[in-house]
């Protein structure tokens, strides 16, 4: 295992369901993760992308194969793999992920209110005004994530996916639900994340995307196509 | 790892208090089901005593019902012939009497209030050996009596003797089980009847269990305290008929109540369905970022304790207020059903949340 792969995951497979309703989402693929890259998960609906990422992300458990986090094998214990979760991996999903119900700057707070040790309130404040600044928000740090436009939505959750300081940014479909315009500003936070050093693995279907990272993966009926850069 | 726990759990009752409408109406509807079944399983517990106690008796015990008369303003006072015969009912072990209501103590230091019971053959009915020899007293296991406090019955001196067990009963024959512990059971002489208060007399009367009587001394006691204006219908201890039918329409009541209360505990599942549907996104979030099985079970832990605290906190408070150990035992196994409901409502939650945050590291 090479020591300069931050995640590696060897001939993965992935099943869901049993007997006739089986769908094997993953069929042995084999990614890695360098430091500080940006990597770029395309194909059609369907292939496996999101199951990729939420193998990798500790979000699915593998139905065979092996994958290392940070040089060492993903644990198995639950405790374990939440707390990993939570320091390494921050999660930016299409449809966003946010609570309602509650303000940004609270949205924000989710990952540090199960860091281990726990912030203090002071230093999540802190924190969560720091993120949200990062992705230009900081005139909304009081304002319920309900009352916010789609664009500043997905910052919210980037700025979630952020707050910890992770390693490894999932990004699933982060464009998907957004304008080209506000695509495009979201796109220049998500980059922002891998100049400050974290990688940073983005499934898509945009090309302008996939075009902006430094390797591309395609994924075809859950197999590894072809790969660039 | 405890202060997050607690945090869930305030957060998961903070998530039913948000839906207060429909869980302040389920909880008051829960609660009033769980009171009722405690009553009436009381009811059914003492009817059941009750049936075991005339059972026990005999067929040959008799007992009395009493009636007055509406016309009569004055409350009856029993002469010399009724004494005599309620004296000659309880001495030399044919029959046994009690007072449990009307005693006028003549100086009682103390607040308890006393139980008399006259002839040895009430032990059948009392759930611990009367004390002998009379006049003698037994305290209740829940009473602090101070020992100077002189106990004076009928111008009799009584000593006291050793005190009861915790839980200690009475069973009568009309009344049910009476709890002891409050109180001071007072064995007295035969002979003291004459010196009570013509309330506790009358009472006495009404009391007085007869142990395989003939007939002319049933009828010859019930003209005697007809003519002193007491009407006392006679009726075998051991014809239970009418206790069995008062037993079964308590077991329909009972029935009622359960479905009463299954009911509102289906539209607690219900509830329950809701908030975690409404809640997915939440908790989806919280696994992802690290809160792990354990941490979402206390979360909803706090839902279901913001739901059933009232029933259990209505069960307690009822239960306080009488210290009869069938009433307590009744609301003892209402409560234990009120958390069953809860535990019940957890395990629908728990299995909906798996369900809802499939995949979403929780689960893995």
């Amino acid at each position: 295992m090479s020591t300069t792969n931050i995640v590696e995951a060897s001939d993965i497979e992935v099943t869901f369901g049993t007997g006739r309703a089986v769908v094997r989402a993953l069929r042995g693929v084999s990614v890695t993760l360098r430091p500080g890259e940006a990597v770029a998960l395309r194909g059609p609906s369907g292939c496996g992308k999101s199951t990729l990422m939420r193998a990798i992300g500790l979000r699915l458990s593998l139905t065979a194969g092996s994958l290392a986090i940070g040089g060492s094998p993903a644990p198995t214990a639950r405790s374990s793999r939440a707390r990993l979760r939570n320091s390494f991996f921050g999660y930016v999903e299409q449809e966003f992920g946010l609570i309602g119900r509650l303000s940004a700057q609270a949205n924000v707070a989710v990952p540090l209110e199960y860091a281990r040790p726990r912030p203090g309130a002071a230093q999540r404040r802190e924190c969560t005004t720091r993120a949200l600044t990062q992705v230009g928000l900081h005139a909304h740090l009081g304002d319920r994530v309900s009352e916010l436009s789609g664009g500043e939505r997905q910052r919210v959750a980037i700025a979630r996916a952020l707050v910890n300081e992770p390693t490894v940014v999932l990004a699933d479909e982060p464009t998907g639900a957004l304008d080209s315009a506000t695509a495009g500003d979201i796109l220049t936070v998500l980059l922002g994340v891998r100049d400050r050093g974290a990688t940073l693995l983005i499934a898509t279907h945009d090309e302008r995307v996939a075009a902006a990272c430094d390797r591309t993966i395609d994924l075809l009926d859950g197999r590894i196509q072809a790969t660039s850069g | 790892m405890i202060v997050l726990c607690l945090r869930e759990c305030g957060a998961g009752a903070g998530a039913a208090l948000r839906r207060w409408p429909i869980v302040v109406g389920l909880t008051v509807t829960a609660s009033v089901a769980a009171v009722m079944m405690g009553l009436v399983l009381f009811t059914v517990l003492t009817e059941a005593t009750i049936i075991g106690t005339r059972t026990q008796l005999g067929s040959h015990a008799v007992a009395f019902t009493p009636f007055y008369r509406t016309s009569s303003s004055a409350a009856p006072v029993l002469h010399t012939e009724a004494l005599a015969r309620l004296q000659r009912g309880v001495a030399g072990g044919d029959g046994y009497s009690t007072v449990i209501y009307n005693v006028k103590p003549n100086a009682v230091a103390t607040a308890p209030s006393l139980l008399l019971v006259f002839g040895e053959r009430a032990s059948v009915a009392l759930s611990d050996p009367v004390c002998a020899p009379t006049p003698c007293a037994q305290p209740g296991a829940s009473l602090v009596l101070d020992p100077m406090d002189p106990l004076s019955v009928a111008g009799l001196s009584v000593p006291m003797g050793q005190g009861l067990r915790p839980g200690a009963t009475l069973i009568d024959p009309a009344a049910g089980v009476i709890s002891l512990d409050r109180r001071i059971v007072v064995h007295l002489p035969s002979q003291t009847l004459v010196h009570l208060d013509p309330l506790t007399q009358q009472e006495a009367a009404a009391r007085l269990v007869l142990i395989d009587p003939t007939q002319p001394e049933v009828e010859d006691f019930v003209r005697a305290c007809a003519a002193d204006d007491l009407l006392l219908l006679p009726s075998p201890v051991g014809d239970i008929s009418s206790f069995r039918s008062a037993t079964v329409d308590a077991l329909v009541t009972l029935a009622a109540s359960v479905a009463f209360f299954l009911l509102a505990l289906a539209a607690m599942l219900g509830l329950t369905d809701d908030a975690v549907r409404s809640e997915a996104v939440d908790l989806r979030v919280r696994t992802t970022y690290g809160a792990t099985p354990v941490v979402v079970a206390w979360r909803w832990a706090g839902f279901v304790m913001a739901l059933m605290a009232l029933p259990t906190a209505a069960l307690v408070v009822v239960s306080s207020l009488d210290d009869t150990p069938a009433l307590r035992t009744a609301l003892g196994w209402a409560t234990a059903v009120v958390v069953l409901g809860g535990v019940g409502v957890w395990c629908r939650a728990q299995w909906q949340t798996a369900r809802a945050v499939t995949g979403v590291g929780a689960l893995v």
